[in-house]
């Protein structure tokens, strides 16, 4: 019985093992560095149309609330130069 | 008061840093490029262009034949977080699929992929932040107020969103269309005044400045457009200026004594009038084909033989 327990742990483990190596590795790509503060500011400046600013501050919270640690700031509307 | 006569100095902090910039720039099948700015493993600022020359839609649901700003804008901003184009035929779903189309709005919405990147970067959000991330109660540290030290070597990994194109699209929105060989590949420069780094001679404020590499293409036959000249040149971004490097991976890659076939768009960006005239490859590594000696044409994502390709122009 003992015996039969091992030999289906064992079975587990390897499944699990083959499965992760089967899993595609490109879900994302990333380069290696990122922000230090995990909070950048952002702004946009004089060249784009105030009728942007809703498309823009959507993109932003897109990111926002992915529930990572990581947002930009730049107030609820991003700050014009 | 002694003045410093050393070469050290700051650039870039309180000039482009950190900014959504609305500019002309050439190819006009690049709808936008975020470029980084990385000292040893960390952003030191980072800005986006989006194209003046393309035609964009901010409404609710898109606008046919033209290109929507949220998407695009989600894309970019996934540059911004250090995530890099992905071109894989499963990735097609995501944001961060580097090829896009007019009236195109999915990019708006992350997929789990997307969102398991930025976790993986940055971590799962700490209970101690508000739930509405734009409002903190103090202001956070900000990278970009620490200006970027030039003296130590640039890594820059630029990102960009592309219009996706048929044969068709590629004929018609190229200024000429050549086949012909690669006779050089010119040394990287900046596209500053003198072609150096920046520094505060040689850029304007308000500018931004890149590595580019221009490659001289020895022309075997004009299919579109003939110029008078047996050589045209042809201009990518990215390079390698001493120890600073810049890549962009959509980019068409060129190597010398290559047989081409090319969909060029000529510059009509302000960056037209640095150095010699030259072209873009439209569509980037879309509009560049290799011509094998047994008679196939290919390019990353796609394989054809040179009779099928030449009949569609």
């Amino acid at each position: 019985m003992k015996y039969d327990n091992r030999m289906l742990l064992g079975v587990l483990l390897l499944t699990t093992l083959l499965v992760n190596m089967a899993a595609p590795a490109s879900a994302y790509s990333y380069p290696g560095y990122k922000w230090k503060s995990h909070h950048p500011y952002i702004q946009k400046d004089s060249t784009i149309s105030s009728s942007w600013s809703s498309a823009l501050t959507a993109s932003t919270n897109t990111w926002n609330n992915a529930g990572a640690d990581f947002s930009f700031f730049g107030g609820k509307q991003l700050l014009t130069n | 008061m002694e003045q410093c006569r050393c070469r050290f100095f700051f650039f870039w902090g309180q000039t482009v840093a950190n900014k959504l910039k609305y500019v002309s720039f050439s190819p006009t099948s690049t709808l936008g490029i975020t470029v980084p700015n990385v000292n040893n493993s960390y952003f030191g600022s980072c800005y986006t262009k989006f194209n003046k020359n393309d035609p964009w839609s901010t409404a609710a649901n898109g606008e046919p034949d033209k290109f929507d700003v949220q998407s695009v804008a989600t894309h970019e901003l996934g540059h911004w977080l250090a995530l890099s184009d992905l071109y894989g035929s499963g990735d097609t779903e995501k944001t961060m699929y580097g090829w896009t189309s007019r009236n195109e709005i999915k990019k708006r919405t992350l997929t789990s992929d997307d969102i398991a990147g930025i976790k993986h970067i940055y971590g799962r959000k700490s209970s101690l932040v508000s739930s509405d991330n734009s409002i903190y109660g103090t202001k956070l540290p900000n990278d970009a107020n620490k200006p970027i030290n030039t003296s130590e070597p640039l890594d820059v990994h630029m990102g960009a969103t592309i219009i996706k194109c048929t044969h068709e699209d590629l004929k018609n929105n190229s200024d000429i269309i050549v086949t012909g060989r690669v006779k050089e590949i010119l040394p990287s420069k900046w596209d500053t005044i003198d072609g150096e780094k920046p520094n505060k001679e040689n850029t304007k404020p308000d500018q931004d400045y890149i590595i580019y590499t221009d490659i001289i293409i020895h022309v075997d036959k004009y299919l579109k457009n003939s110029l008078s000249s047996k050589e045209v040149i042809v201009r990518t971004y990215g390079g390698n200026v001493g120890n600073d490097r810049m890549t962009l991976d959509i980019e068409a890659g060129f190597k010398p004594g290559e047989k081409v076939l090319l969909y060029l768009e000529k510059d009509i960006s302000p960056m037209a009038t640095v150095g010699s005239e030259h072209f873009f490859v439209y569509g980037s590594m879309q509009g560049k084909f290799t011509l094998t000696d047994d008679g196939k044409a290919i390019r990353p994502d796609e394989t054809v033989s040179q009779e099928e390709l030449l009949s569609t122009i």
